[in-house]
């Protein structure tokens, strides 16, 4: 009992000296001890120190149902007596005031209880002693099962949701977008399965590998998917696109002659074995890795779109057979023999290639002419300038101006006139401009000059009034 | 001993800060008739005057004429001192070098007193010949102000046209150019609001914006605002001052010069 005691002094001081409302969580709590125990030490408490105010937990049986209330001593006899039968009766806090209201006994143990809701059994009076806490290791183990089942799901739920949003929107463009974004969950969700195999020199790999033959399991819905894979090579072929499309422009036609063969087979071949076909396309765009981007480009778009367009419509055919009819017209007429395409790649590659050297001089000559042009033109222009600067002349000028005084004066003044400088007329004219009006004809080098020169003078309030005689 | 009271104190401030953007130092003439001012800004492009009739005042007294110089920043800074419903009376001794000023809140609970030093300026006044202009326009003063401030974005200068179309705004720049037109327009409900134009001959003007602009800071003392102009005359833009005077704005166009520019 030397215990209790220690306790008893505990609760005293909670509630003496530092003026808390004790409940029993909290002396359970501070004490580490069993509930019961709490509420003991508590009771105890209460009946030694009179001073003290306390609040029971009544629980008992009224005609409506079990009633648990929180009741303040005074109340408690009252409170009983409306209960048809008191099943318990144990003090729920102790404190020094006397409660007016309920909030302290809700904010007394608030922060206490949420930093300690997951060890709530930790002081409990009930204890199992086969039960021993996880290593490390298996709490790892644990999380990584749970990834893997979340991997899983999302990569169901993907592709489950892909080939909806496709029927959603069936704008191509869209398509891609949309392909964009289902694109980084599935990657990132290889690498978690590549990091719990630990095989992450390989992940892209095996990663890949594993698509493919998931897709070749799965059915039509894979066909989205696969483009994801796919993507990297697609991404940058979308990307590179956009910087040399003007040179795409030439070398569209022969792409998409090129195209056309997987593109028929695909629709073709679709129904029946779907996956060989794309197998068939990685190949393809594997092969034209090396070679300039244009066609990399364009042959995964159209084949991303291809796919996408199969993949969404549930009933593809439809939908292939109009574009098959807009784009076999430019096939068909290369694409004769199944083999050949491969060969008429590489040789269209070169001569793609040549197109986009030729394309890129094109694009040099273009950029360089103007250039020159202007300056061309400039350097006339000085020309004409130099040729006219050489016309000076000297004249006698006579200049009639204001002077401060009012007084109007005139002066003989050797000028030299240039016919085309603006610049030097200034220095030689300068002398004109006082305040007053100017009256003068000069001698205008010519229509053009003049009418260059024309400029907007500020002129002076004073030229206009006259100054008061008064003032 | 020179006298003004005046119950609108809030006119003073605002002619105040009309004038003080345009020039830094000006003469106010007192005389039996009235408060006058007249100054140029200091390039000498513009031209600033201002009657503030006798009549206006609630009491006026003007023994002898006087001319007081005042600094026109000190005396913008005073009357900001003044609530906008305070009654401002001036009083000048006439031997006085200061100036000093009262402002009375309306229930006459706060009396402010101020002075201020005065100045000897030596003001050329110049005269100004009454005349007849080709092109008289009344419009919207707040119009015009937005007109000016626009236009100051595009170009330094804003030439002026009026036909019997109407009148024509416009300004170029570096950047290009911008015109805005008003067509008269005697529809509107308010008399400020109406734009009308009496002309006699069309006339092409082109001014500094940014005289324009400093003419605006009077747009507070009236909704309308009347452009006169004649060919190679100033622009005269005249605020009403309620029904006790006005401001006039005199400002020098520019001037096709075949000259260069120094």
């Amino acid at each position: 009992m030397e215990n209790f005691d220690s306790y008893l002094a505990a609760v005293d001081e909670l509630v003496d000296d530092e003026n808390k409302l004790v409940t029993y969580k909290l002396v359970s709590h501070q004490l580490a001890l069993p509930i019961s125990r709490a509420k003991q030490v508590l009771e105890n408490y209460a009946k030694h120190n009179t001073g003290v105010s306390v609040v029971h937990t009544l629980t008992g049986k009224t005609s409506k149902g079990l009633r648990v209330s929180l009741v303040r001593e005074v109340d408690l006899d009252e409170a009983k007596a409306r209960l048809d039968h008191v099943v318990s009766s144990h003090p729920y806090s102790v404190q020094k005031t006397k409660l007016k209201d309920p909030n302290p006994l809700y904010s007394a143990d608030y922060e206490m209880t949420k930093t300690t809701l997951f060890k709530c059994g930790s002081c409990s009076a009930i204890k199992y002693s086969g039960s021993k806490s996880l290593t490390e290791e298996e709490i790892q183990q644990m999380k990584d099962s749970m990834k893997k089942v979340t991997v899983e799901d999302t990569m169901v739920t993907t592709k489950n949701t892909s080939p909806k949003n496709a029927t959603k929107k069936p704008a191509s463009q869209k398509g891609i977008t949309s392909l964009f974004g289902t694109k980084p969950q599935k990657k990132t969700s290889q690498t978690d399965t590549g990091l719990d195999q630990n095989e992450t020199n390989k992940k892209k790999e095996v990663s890949t590998n594993q698509e493919k033959i998931q897709k070749k399991t799965e059915k039509q819905e894979n066909g989205p998917a696969k483009q994801s894979t796919k993507k990297p090579s697609g991404m940058n072929a979308f990307v590179k696109k956009g910087k040399i499309d003007p040179f795409a422009m030439k070398a569209k036609t022969s792409p998409k002659a090129k195209n056309s063969p997987p593109k028929v087979k695909s629709p073709q071949q679709k129904s029946s074995a779907p996956s060989i076909s794309e197998e068939e396309d990685n190949m393809e765009i594997d092969e034209v890795d090396s070679p300039p981007p244009i066609k990399n480009e364009v042959k995964t778009d159209d084949l991303l779109d291809e796919i996408e367009n199969q993949s969404k419509k549930p009933n593809p055919q439809k939908k292939t057979t109009p574009k098959a009819r807009n784009k076999p017209k430019a096939k068909k007429p290369r694409t004769n023999s199944g083999e050949l395409p491969a060969k008429k790649r590489r040789r269209i590659q070169e001569l793609s290639s040549s197109s986009e050297e030729a394309s890129d001089d094109d694009f040099n000559d273009d950029v360089i002419p103007p250039s020159p042009e202007p300056l061309m033109a400039k350097s006339g222009n000085v020309i004409k300038v130099g040729g006219k600067n050489a016309h000076k002349k000297r004249v006698l000028k006579s200049h009639t101006y204001q002077d401060k005084d009012g007084s109007m004066l005139t002066e003989k003044k050797w000028e030299e006139i240039s016919c085309s400088s603006e610049e030097e007329e200034p220095v030689t004219n300068s002398n004109k401009n006082n305040g007053g009006a100017p009256e003068q004809t000069i001698k205008t080098p010519s229509p053009e000059v003049k009418t260059a020169l024309k400029k907007n003078k500020q002129a002076s309030i004073m030229g206009f009034f006259s100054k008061k005689s008064s003032a | 001993m020179f006298e003004a009271r005046l119950v609108q104190g809030s006119l003073l401030k605002k002619v105040q800060e009309a004038l003080k953007d345009i020039v830094q130092e000006a003469s106010w003439d007192c005389t039996s008739s009235g408060l006058s001012l007249q100054a140029m800004d200091g390039s000498h492009v513009s031209l600033v005057q201002l009657t503030l009739r006798a009549d206006g005042f609630e009491k006026y007294r003007c023994d002898r004429n006087l001319a007081m110089g005042i600094n026109m920043g000190s005396m913008s800074k005073i009357l900001k001192c003044a609530g906008n419903d305070d009654v401002i009376t001036l009083k000048a001794e006439d031997t006085s070098d200061r100036l000093e000023l009262m402002f009375e809140s309306p229930k006459g609970e706060k009396i402010s007193n101020y002075e201020m030093k005065l100045m000897d300026l030596d003001c050329e006044q110049l005269g100004i010949p009454d005349q007849e202009y080709s092109c008289s326009i009344k419009m919207p003063s707040h119009e015009f102000a937005r007109i000016c401030r626009d236009l100051s974005q595009i170009g330094e200068c804003v030439v002026i046209t009026c036909t019997k179309d109407g009148v024509q705004f416009s300004a170029k720049g570096d950047m290009g150019s911008g015109t805005v037109k008003m067509s008269q327009n005697l529809g509107a409900e308010k008399e400020d609001d109406q734009v009308t134009i009496e002309m006699t001959e069309p006339v092409q003007l082109t001014f500094a914006i940014k005289y324009l602009n400093m003419f605006t800071k009077a747009t507070s003392l009236s909704g309308s605002v009347c452009l006169s102009m004649s060919n190679d005359v100033p622009l005269v833009v005249e605020y009403k001052v309620e029904d006790m005077g006005h401001i006039k704005y005199f400002l020098a166009p520019k001037i096709e010069d075949e000259d260069n520019d120094d």
